[in-house]
């Protein structure tokens, strides 16, 4: 086989390609999932996590679920190994998880069901760090001395 | 050199080099032979005619023997018109042959290559529980006759599975598909399956021959 | 030596960074890795507590493309966490130290942490001639692979060379060469495999060895079931298509753009076991089937050797057609044969009165 028989066809004015349409048998799938958790936890059950980046998901798909879920009333971003971005949907307990590794790319979309999305939370080994290194702030009472700028 | 590089390099070769050679083997084998001369005075002019009158004359069941025979003739269709669409339609089938011939064809679509094979394989199993339980049939059956049926289906089988991908690995799947296709292209020429090749010719020197003895197909 | 005492945890700490950081990374790691997403906090909790691990790395006959792929694919923010959980004592081209320097920290590092590092091999090894055709500081491949794997914890064959011998190996394999696993049999081994492979295998891997202290499950060729438990085909977004019967006929062409699938272009997806079908390239922008190509199988053993990546993979891979025609000339001769003696056969039933 030569390079000529390299069926090629080159179109400059072709867009970008569209991905897959929906997959509206995934999408109702993955809501009876949730619709599962939410009794689960509803009943006192622990946190569950559905990751969604392993489902075969189109962008399509994505859009629907976003749709479906609605905006609840907590949104929250988080600054740690970059941004993450954590909403609550309207249906309280079911929080929508976004880890972003800068601005723009995605690592990890999840769907979380509990009282608060455990990044969240602040690890008690992080709470132990705070508690010792809180008392440097009366400790040193320079701290509190009056500023010399002179208040308006 | 995994199964499926063995299946589809060494093991093509090698199968369609004995496909090739055998038939070419058998059919100049029989052609060579000396044909003996009928020394009678021909009854009608132009005994061909009987030839094509008989190439006809056996595609269908002969009016008196029609209820007995009606069934064999109908699966025997569904069994090659299965052959047929399934070999020549489907189409990874087609890319096979457009990489030997250069020019492929339109294919039919993979739901309808399914229904066909399933159809095929009951055709296929519906003529071997007839063989096997008819005691003439029985009788005059042999190796030949069961081992062709074999490799016949056995291709079917495994390429419905390998569509399907009931296989652990698909490539694993594939290679014995392929295995089992050349088994059948091994065995073509030297048993049952020539058929393909002689059936026409059988047809047509019995009509002809018996065309100038002044007789019917 | 006194980092090395501290968890990981605390050292992090140190640098400010918190425990969701952790939990952050974990999460990533477990959605690519396929572990359910309720087991990130554990696995959290046991990274924190493990200690800096000293990585070895090893460059055979290498085109330094793995190496390149892996460095480049790390943003500097989630990823590039990784770099603290590793001590990556050796890795020539990336190092400051050269010459006797570099071999000196090789040999220190394998002292220090004798039994208890990883060793990452890219690049096949050459066997033929005494494994003359590769060499680092005066000692062959094959001499450097047995010295380093008899300290190590477990071997991880970064990419197909390493794997299975890849670009190296093809035909006609004029070094001899091989991959990792066909010399050491003693260690726990895991392959690696493509070409270049894929970044968030070897950051799943070596996080899943920091936090359950053992290489992930793998398959019958030593991969992790993880990234290759199923087809590139299995998890294709064109996979429909293929079910419908809609192939694209050129590259580019509307059918394509349509996403119909690329079988009749000659993709090897159906028999290709990787990731990218889900985990995308370069930080899950896209990845071959999806900007239009077909997958060409770089992460099986000897994908350079199966015909042209153009070729359907129903079609068959021909040496040459003159096969055929010997086929078909020997079947003349053999007929021809046949027939002289049927031909006296006949004479002899007609009593040899010639007809």
């Amino acid at each position: 086989m030569s390079l000529g028989d390299i069926p090629i066809k080159v179109d400059f004015d072709a867009g970008p390609q569209p991905d897959a349409g929906l997959n509206t048998a995934m999408v109702m799938a993955l809501l009876q999932e949730i619709a599962t958790h939410l009794n689960d936890v509803a009943n006192g059950g622990e946190r569950q996590v559905v990751e969604l980046g392993n489902l075969p998901l189109s962008d399509a798909d994505i859009v629907l679920l976003e749709q479906k879920l609605g905006r609840g009333e907590v949104h929250a971003t988080v600054s740690a190994a970059g941004p993450s971005e954590i909403y609550e949907t309207t249906f309280p307990g079911l929080w929508w998880v976004k880890y972003f590794n800068d601005a723009e790319s995605l690592v990890s979309q999840q769907l979380e069901i509990g009282p608060a999305p455990m990044i969240l939370e602040a690890h008690r080994v992080d709470i132990e760090d705070s508690a010792q290194r809180f008392p440097a702030l009366f400790d040193s009472p320079e701290l509190f001395a009056s500023p010399e700028t002179e208040s308006p | 050199m995994t199964l499926l590089d063995f299946a589809r390099g060494p093991a093509m070769q090698f199968a369609i080099f004995i496909f090739v050679f055998g038939i070419v083997f058998r059919l100049v084998g029989v052609w060579a032979m000396r044909h003996k001369r009928d020394l009678s005075e021909p009854r009608q002019p132009s005994a061909w005619k009987g030839g094509i009158h008989g190439l006809i004359q056996h595609a269908w069941p002969y009016k008196p023997f029609r209820d007995k025979l009606m069934t064999d003739y109908v699966i025997g269709y569904v069994i090659h018109l299965g052959l047929l669409f399934v070999i020549f339609f489907y189409k990874p089938h087609i890319l096979f042959f457009q990489d030997i011939f250069g020019f492929g064809w339109p294919a039919l679509p993979n739901g309808v290559i399914t229904a066909i094979s399933i159809i095929t394989i009951g055709a296929l199993v519906i003529a071997l529980v007839k063989r096997l339980t008819d005691p003439v049939r029985r009788l005059i059956s042999n190796f030949d006759d069961y081992f062709t049926w074999f490799v016949t289906t056995l291709p079917f089988v495994t390429g419905l599975a390998t569509a399907g991908n009931v296989w652990w690995h698909y490539e694993t799947g594939l290679a014995i598909h392929l295995l089992s296709v050349w088994l059948l292209l091994i065995y073509f020429p030297f048993g049952k399956l020539m058929h393909a090749f002689w059936f026409g010719v059988s047809r047509y020197t019995t009509g002809s021959r018996f065309a100038r003895r002044g007789g019917m197909a | 030596m006194k980092e090395q005492e501290l968890t990981l945890g605390e050292e992090l700490r140190r640098q400010g960074i918190s425990r969701r950081s952790f939990l952050k990374f974990c999460a990533a790691v477990a959605s690519s890795m396929a572990i359910p997403a309720s087991m990130v906090p554990a696995m959290a909790e046991s990274l924190a507590k493990a200690r800096r691990q000293s990585v070895i790395w090893m460059s055979y006959q290498e085109c330094t493309g793995c190496i390149e792929s892996l460095t480049r694919s790390y943003t500097p923010t989630l990823e590039s966490m990784l770099f603290n959980f590793i001590s990556l004592d050796y890795q020539h081209a990336l190092q400051a130290a050269a010459g006797r320097q570099a071999e000196d920290a090789l040999h220190q590092a394998m002292e220090d942490n004798w039994g208890e590092y990883l060793v990452i091999a890219d690049g096949s090894i050459p066997l033929k001639d005494d494994g003359v055709y590769s060499t680092v500081d005066g000692h062959t491949n094959l001499e450097s692979i047995k010295e380093v794997a008899e300290g190590a914890a477990a071997i991880i064959a970064i990419g197909t060379c390493a794997a299975y011998g890849g670009v190296g190996a093809a035909k006609p394999n004029p070094t001899g060469a091989v991959g990792v696993d066909q010399i050491i049999t003693d260690k726990p081994i895991l392959n690696v495999p493509g070409c270049p492979p894929m970044p968030e295998v070897m950051t799943g891997v070596l996080t899943s060895y920091l936090a359950f202290g053992r290489l992930p499950d793998v398959d019958s060729k030593k991969r992790p079931l993880a990234f290759f438990g199923d087809t590139i085909h299995d998890r294709c977004y064109r996979r429909p298509y293929y079910d419908l019967g809609l192939y694209a006929k050129s590259f580019d062409d509307e059918g394509a753009r349509k996403g119909w699938c690329l079988y009749e272009l000659g993709c090897k997806g159906p028999i290709t076991y990787n990731a990218c079908a889900t985990t995308k390239w370069n930080q899950g922008t896209s990845w071959p089937v999806q900007s239009g190509h077909g997958c060409i199988g770089c992460s099986e053993p000897n994908f350079w050797d199966k015909d042209s990546f153009y070729k359907p993979l129903s079609a068959g891979q021909w040496g040459s057609a003159e096969g055929i025609a010997i086929a078909a000339a020997a079947g003349v001769a053999a007929g021809a044969a046949a027939a002289v003696v049927s031909r006296k056969h006949q004479d002899n039933l007609a009593g040899g009165n010639k007809s």
